[in-house]
């Protein structure tokens, strides 16, 4: 039985006049799985980061407070003893992995842990069989799907065998078939006797399989376990998943025609011989399972991926028009934030938006309302790189529509977002469509979106096809 | 051979030819790097060294022959297509992690300085994939950034300090901890004959040289 207890942790990054959180007591216990639920940018990756040992190593912080496992201070540890005891699944697998292939990466970790050579096989084939991925052993983490490249990174997790267990918003990528699975396989670790503590924004599938729900307090900046009727409530707020209606019937003048269209990756098929039409002015949702080709489809829609077949943007090929002038009508909100940005400061990253739009859709008064309603505002001189990834994204989100492309590409624009800014994106992406775009969005986060979506494209058999409901 | 042992018999003469002025010598390393070549390499790579090669050689030559020296010319393009040839036989049969690992295992090397190569050997691939992503994402907001843009250069050093500092935790996070003992799974060593082979290549090319 083991316990790993946090007695009033405080944090503060180095030149912020408040800590990020203070005063945190919390306590896991073997056999439990708890997870920390609260709006981004709120310091629960921090939180995390804190106990994994990795701040205020790897940034300029300060901490306060003690972190004792079984009633030994971890601050005690040598650096080795405090990896084998807490382990970390980060939420981009990527950042995770040093090698080039899964069994490189296993064999690593293995050495690190000091095991003989001659157990290291049996190990590797154990653990990848506990997230059934022994058939990815040989590959490289290139070729992977985010799913499958979340799935490994478990199973490293699994290898090390520590007896505390930390995951970074683990399921960010993942579609709601593996995210079940793979929270089911939480479990199964819960049960093995692990302590299991995770954070994540969006509480799908993690009903009646956690023991403790941790919320963020705002008053007293500190991480609460949340009482039964908060989480009652909490949970509620989540499960009105009835399906939402809607028509397969698609009409209107398409903006992108697809004609015999095939896609691979390395080896994968992905999309073969694809007849589709996608309509002006409307939303369209595209879901499916991890590596089923969305990442892919819209790399190749703004002309990053091969591909066979014909692709019409306003009935001309896309292998016809220039990159440059296509770009000016086309744009992606990339999943990962960062690389969107030109500027330094929020401030300026808005101001080159306005200046430089294709389509001038929204005045002064609308950007600096949309500014506001984003929280944005607050934050307009602090340098990108230092905000949250919810701020981040946020940012991105509005500097991209304010652009104006006639067709915008959305790659998982929620993640990180919580709910209430969500119904801020929703309104501003209706504006924007109002004014004529055309929006392809990726998600697995439907909720609240209701307002938004016109059609759903599924993704069945390396076909896509409209669905009647989302 | 021994991965560190056959980098070092590579840099011996390579320097070697870089101070001597032996056409002979340059031919017979060229000759024998070739036919090591046709032997372990692809024939794509082969004809790819010989032509990307071909441009710079010409261009010497012909730049020493202006100046009246064609013989001068002769050596610069024979010692030009050892080095190249040379270095195709290290990097056709050799691998970055069985270096890392030699030098991690034989020639007690701190792991972190072995594993800190490789680790930036393998981000290569994601930076030239940053700058490409960062000209696209500049182009959909109507900024078009040149190689000699500043922005260009902030962004991808940006890019490659972030990287860095991420690969450290995530190795960090897969128990690699600096200074502390690891097992190996592949055992690299030197034997006997790795000595052998690299004295023998030595003596032989003083031969060349001498006579």
């Amino acid at each position: 039985m083991n316990n790993l207890s946090i007695n009033n942790l405080t944090y503060q990054y180095t030149g912020t006049s408040k800590p990020t959180f203070k005063r945190v007591s919390l306590d896991f216990e073997s056999n439990q799985m708890s997870l920390i639920y609260s709006p981004s940018g709120s310091g629960k990756s921090t939180l995390l980061k804190t106990i994994a040992g990795f701040y205020p190593q790897y940034n300029d912080g300060t901490i306060n407070g003690v972190i004792n496992f079984n009633n030994q201070n971890i601050s005690e540890f040598s650096e080795w003893q405090l990896r084998q005891t807490i382990s970390m699944m980060f939420q981009d697998p990527m950042q995770q992995f040093c090698m080039t292939t899964v069994e490189d990466e296993f064999i690593f970790t293995l050495e690190n842990l000091q095991i003989q050579p001659d157990k290291m096989n049996q190990i590797i084939e154990d653990a990848l069989s506990f997230t059934h991925t022994n058939d990815l052993r040989k590959r490289d983490f290139k070729a992977l799907s985010g799913g499958e490249k979340q799935k490994v990174a478990l199973s490293i997790i699994v290898a090390i065998n520590a007896p505390v267990i930390l995951l970074d918003e683990p399921f960010a990528n993942v579609d709601i078939k593996s995210r079940l699975e793979l929270i089911s396989l939480l479990s199964q670790l819960k049960e093995s006797g692990k302590i299991v503590i995770g954070i994540d924004h969006d509480l799908m599938g993690y009903e009646n399989q956690i023991d403790q729900l941790i919320g963020f307090d705002e008053d007293d900046t500190t991480f609460k376990p949340l009482d039964d009727a908060a989480v009652f409530k909490l949970f509620n707020q989540f499960n009105d998943s009835t399906n939402r209606p809607l028509t397969s019937e698609v009409v209107g003048e398409p903006i992108i025609n697809c004609s015999d269209l095939s896609i691979a990756n390395y080896d994968m098929n992905l999309i073969n011989h694809l007849d589709l039409d996608l309509i002006r002015a409307k939303t369209t949702l595209i879901t499916g399972p991890n590596g089923c080709g969305k990442s892919s489809l819209f790399k190749t829609f703004i002309k990053q991926h091969d591909f066979d077949g014909e692709i019409n943007f306003n009935r001309k090929s896309i292998r016809k028009i220039r990159l440059n002038k296509y770009l000016q009508n086309v744009g992606m909100i990339f999943q990962e934030s960062t690389k969107q940005f030109i500027k330094i400061t929020v401030e300026d990253e808005l101001e080159l938006s306005k200046k430089n739009a294709f389509n001038n859709w929204f005045n002064d008064k609308q950007i600096t309302e949309f500014t506001h309603r984003l929280g944005l505002d607050e934050l307009s001189d602090r340098v990108i790189y230092s905000l949250s990834d919810g701020q981040k994204k946020r940012l991105q989100i509005l500097s991209m529509v304010m652009m104006g492309h006639s067709l915008l590409l959305l790659d998982e624009p929620f993640n990180g977002i919580n709910i209430e800014y969500i119904a801020v994106v929703v309104d501003l992406l209706n504006q924007a469509k109002q004014n004529g775009q055309t929006q392809l969005l990726i998600s697995h986060q439907t909720h609240g979106l209701e307002n938004l979506i016109d059609y759903h494209l599924a993704f069945d058999n390396h076909k896509l096809s409209y669905q009647e409901a989302f | 051979m021994n991965p560190v042992l056959k980098l070092l018999m590579m840099l011996v003469i390579a320097l070697e030819i870089s101070f001597t002025t032996s056409v002979r010598l340059n031919l017979v390393i060229f000759i024998v790097s070739l036919i090591y070549l046709i032997f372990f390499a692809s024939f794509k790579r082969i004809i790819y060294l010989l032509f990307v090669t071909l441009i710079p050689a010409i261009g010497i030559y012909f730049a020493q022959k202006i100046n009246g020296n064609y013989q001068y010319g002769i050596l610069l393009v024979t010692r030009l297509y050892a080095f190249v040839t040379l270095g195709g036989t290290y990097t056709c049969r050799t691998s970055i992690e069985d270096l890392a690992g030699s030098l991690e295992q034989n020639f007690r090397v701190p792991s972190k300085f072995a594993y800190g190569v490789m680790g930036a050997f393998n981000l290569i691939e994601t930076i030239k994939q940053e700058i490409i992503d960062i000209k696209l994402a500049a182009k959909m907001r109507n900024v078009h950034l040149s190689y000699v843009s500043p922005t260009l250069y902030f962004k991808s050093i940006l890019a490659a300090m972030n990287w860095s500092t991420l690969l450290a935790q995530g190795m960090n996070s897969h128990l690699f901890v600096e200074g502390s003992s690891r097992t190996h799974f592949k055992k690299i060593t030197i034997k006997t004959t790795d000595y052998l082979i690299l004295i023998v290549v030595l003596i032989a090319i003083q031969i060349i040289l001498i006579f």
